[in-house]
């Protein structure tokens, strides 16, 4: 009987492992299978290009839709492909009639100079593949728009959404534009690029939020105003402890990011405002010899990619209906770029440190040193007590009584009453001892006959 | 004798779970550098921070109970052990009292603080009894009601502030302080007393009372057992005396001053 059931126990535990290998088999052959599984979603672990979830054609989202369609080439697209080597990005922004505005980009840390016509300098750009980021600078010297020098960060924000913050360091100032753009639809022509489903995925990775440690790891490569600005596209939001305090404090974070974050983390007790936004208006010009507005600049056919120019240049000026007159004093720049040539870059010669923007209309004073992108003021509650209707403030005031305090019964032999203690300081009063009961350090007296007498106790 | 054995243990369960919360909170140390691993997920937003402040705080507010034990140095208190069953234990009393602090600095705390004992002990007359052989009895009560303000010191800092929003408070902050105040004492003795010359039985209510002035030296610590709650030990020593009133004849000043330890509640806020 005991080696039947033996039996029967060694055959139940043989069936049980068997059913579990089967399962795992099947497990690694469906994920086997499954398209993507095996790869890095960033694409690096299996050749394919890192590059590959920015690939696609985009359309820039007009930040000001009623300007837009004043000027802006509605049917713009930006084309994003991998460059044939599979190093950089091949940008191109393509308008039915309009030429194209090309750049390549080629995130590999390298800095490569720039010497053309209008402009001398240096660009460089490296990717951040974890966090969804390109991270570029440059500096420039241009004919037409002076010294420029610029950082910024292409970030991947979403599955359909990436952003360009640019940071223009000319003139004495600092200001911040951000543009953003939307995933339109695959490229027909990018076989080697990741497509459908797998790109939406990889770009989904990459546009997580970030954590801490990500954070941390930026700020020791990127501006801070940049990365401030990021943290804000990216509405991140950390789960704020002491340690993770203390451990922003420990890698030295900027103390304007540590706030940011903050406000972030508690978005009901912050207000947040943008300093130092740029104007950004859509081009509305007129060639030098036409009567009236056209779309765009004709015939780019000398500019450089991450050149800048002057917006009034011979080029295409920036025809200013119905900003005429009110830039007198603007520093107006347009950036040689797909992302941004629709879109001249105003920056008001206000010089001050300025008041916060809004997030659409820009605007705002000029970044300095002890003042970040943002500025956080912590929210009033907005809860304000108001006198009820009819009330009429009360002109008395309420008297507290004053309490008799009572005490024991005086039993005393003496016809006086005990004193009660309202002898404040406790001065003595020593005329009275011959009448009243008292102590003295010899013992009590009653100060007067009465009552029984003591005797000692046995 | 084992139910009075289980019932010490239910009190020390029960003091456990009431400090468990000094050992559960997350912690708040100035200068720890643990990191929690963030999640990665977005959070929804939170509502109010845990274990950490947004600003500093710049005040408190909280309750104390403790015990004084009064010196009870003056030759009334000897008259009275001696004359009376009484000894200076008696004198000893439960605390209760209210403190308001602003903090500033960093490291400074001035501290407002009102307490309340009161000590009432029976007696007999120690050396004779009534002609019946009963007992000469009486009643002594010994109130005592400072109003203080206390500077304290922090040696290491409340909190850690990072950015210039958020605060992380210290866990433990230990402090000395000094001050004074105003005293209101009420020494009132009633019953029945021996004439010491006579050795009349007569009954009477014999009275001192009044304000004086006062000083204190203070040490503590208060525990964070969230940002906005702490618990306080303190132990504080005072120095007083006030003349006596008319009921008491040729004694020395009456000696106030006192040893009183307490613990406490506070809220920061």
């Amino acid at each position: 009987m005991r080696a039947s059931n033996r039996l029967l126990d060694r055959s139940f535990a043989v069936s049980v492992l068997s059913a579990l290998f089967r399962m795992a088999l099947q497990t690694v052959l469906l994920l086997w299978f499954l398209p993507g599984f095996a790869e890095d979603r960033t694409g690096a672990a299996n050749g394919v290009s890192p590059l590959a979830p920015w690939v696609g054609t985009w359309t820039i989202v007009e930040d000001q839709p009623s300007l837009g369609a004043m000027g802006a080439n509605q049917a713009a697209v930006v084309e994003i492909r991998l460059t044939s080597d599979g190093i950089g990005l091949d940008i191109s922004r393509k308008s039915p009639n309009q030429p194209d505005v090309k750049e390549v980009l080629i995130p590999d840390g390298n800095k490569r100079p720039v010497e053309e016509q209008n402009c001398s300098g240096w660009r460089s750009a490296h990717l951040v593949a974890e966090a969804g980021l390109i991270v570029e600078s440059s500096e420039m010297n241009c004919k037409d728009a002076g010294s420029i020098a610029t950082s910024s960060l292409r970030i991947i924000l979403a599955a359909d959404r990436i952003a360009h913050i640019l940071a223009l360091k000319a003139g004495g100032q600092t200001r911040l534009a951000v543009r953003r753009l939307s995933f339109e639809y695959d490229l027909p022509s990018a076989p080697d690029s990741q497509t459908g489903w797998r790109a939406v995925a990889a770009r989904t990775e990459l546009s997580a939020p970030w954590n801490l440690e990500t954070i941390i790891r930026l700020s020791k490569i990127i501006d801070g105003q940049l990365l401030q600005a990021a943290l804000l596209e990216k509405k991140t939001q950390l789960n704020l402890t002491p340690g993770s305090l203390k451990e922003m404090k420990t890698a030295r974070l900027p103390n304007g990011i540590i706030d940011l974050l903050v406000a972030l983390a508690y978005p009901d007790q912050f207000h947040i405002e943008k300093n130092g936004q740029v104007e950004l208006r859509p081009w509305i010009v007129s060639s030098p010899g036409s009567a009236g507005p056209s779309s765009m600049p004709s015939g780019p056919l000398s500019y450089y990619p991450g050149a800048f120019y002057n917006c009034y240049s011979p080029y295409g000026y920036f025809y200013g209906f119905p900003f005429s007159g009110l830039y007198s004093a603007a520093f107006c720049i347009s950036y040689y770029s797909p992302f941004w040539w629709d879109y001249p870059i105003y920056i008001p010669d206000n010089g001050g440190g300025g008041s916060g923007g809004s997030v659409g209309g820009g605007g705002g004073g000029r970044l300095t040193s002890d003042q970040g992108y943002v500025q956080i003021e912590p929210r009033d509650t907005g809860r304000h007590a108001r006198p009820r209707e009819g009330f009429v403030p009360s002109s008395g005031i309420y008297r507290s009584g004053t309490s008799s305090q009572s005490y024991p019964t005086n039993y005393g032999s003496g016809t006086a009453a005990s004193s009660s203690g309202s002898n404040a300081g406790g001065s003595s009063a020593g005329g009275g001892a011959a009448a009243a009961p008292s102590a003295s350090p010899g013992g009590y007296s009653s100060g007067s006959s009465g009552g029984g007498t003591a005797v000692p106790r046995q | 004798m084992r139910s009075s054995q289980y019932g010490s243990y239910w009190i020390v369960a029960a003091l456990l779970l009431a400090t468990a919360p000094a050992y559960l909170t997350p912690p708040l140390a100035a200068g720890e550098s643990e990191s929690e691993p963030m999640d990665p997920a977005p959070v929804p937003p939170q509502a109010s921070p845990s274990g950490f402040r947004l600003g500093e705080p710049r005040m408190f507010i909280g309750g104390h109970a403790g015990i004084n034990f009064p010196r009870a140095g003056s030759d009334l208190f000897d008259m009275v052990t001696r004359e009376l069953t009484l000894e200076k234990s008696d004198f000893r009393a439960s605390v209760v009292g209210f403190d308001f602090g602003l903090i500033f600095r960093s490291r400074y705390a001035a501290v407002f603080s009102m307490e309340y004992s009161r000590a009432t002990a029976a007696s007999e007359s120690r050396d004779f009894v009534e002609e019946d052989g009963s007992a000469i009895t009486q009643t002594t009560r010994f109130t005592q009601w400072p109003v203080t303000a206390t500077l304290r010191f922090y040696p290491a800092k409340m909190g850690e502030h990072v950015g210039s929003y958020a605060w992380v408070p210290a866990r433990f902050l230990p402090y000395l302080g000094g001050g004074g105040g105003f005293l209101y004492y009420d020494f009132n003795q009633w019953g029945h007393f021996v004439d010491s010359q006579t050795l009349e039985i007569f009954s009477a209510d014999l009275q001192s009372s009044g304000f004086v002035p006062t000083v204190h030296v203070v040490g503590g610590i208060d525990i964070g057992l969230s940002s906005k709650i702490l618990a306080n030990l303190e132990a504080r020593y005072s120095w007083a005396d006030a003349k006596l009133s008319s009921d008491f004849i040729g004694f020395q000043p009456i000696d106030l001053a006192g040893f009183r330890i307490s613990g406490g509640i506070v809220f920061r806020f």
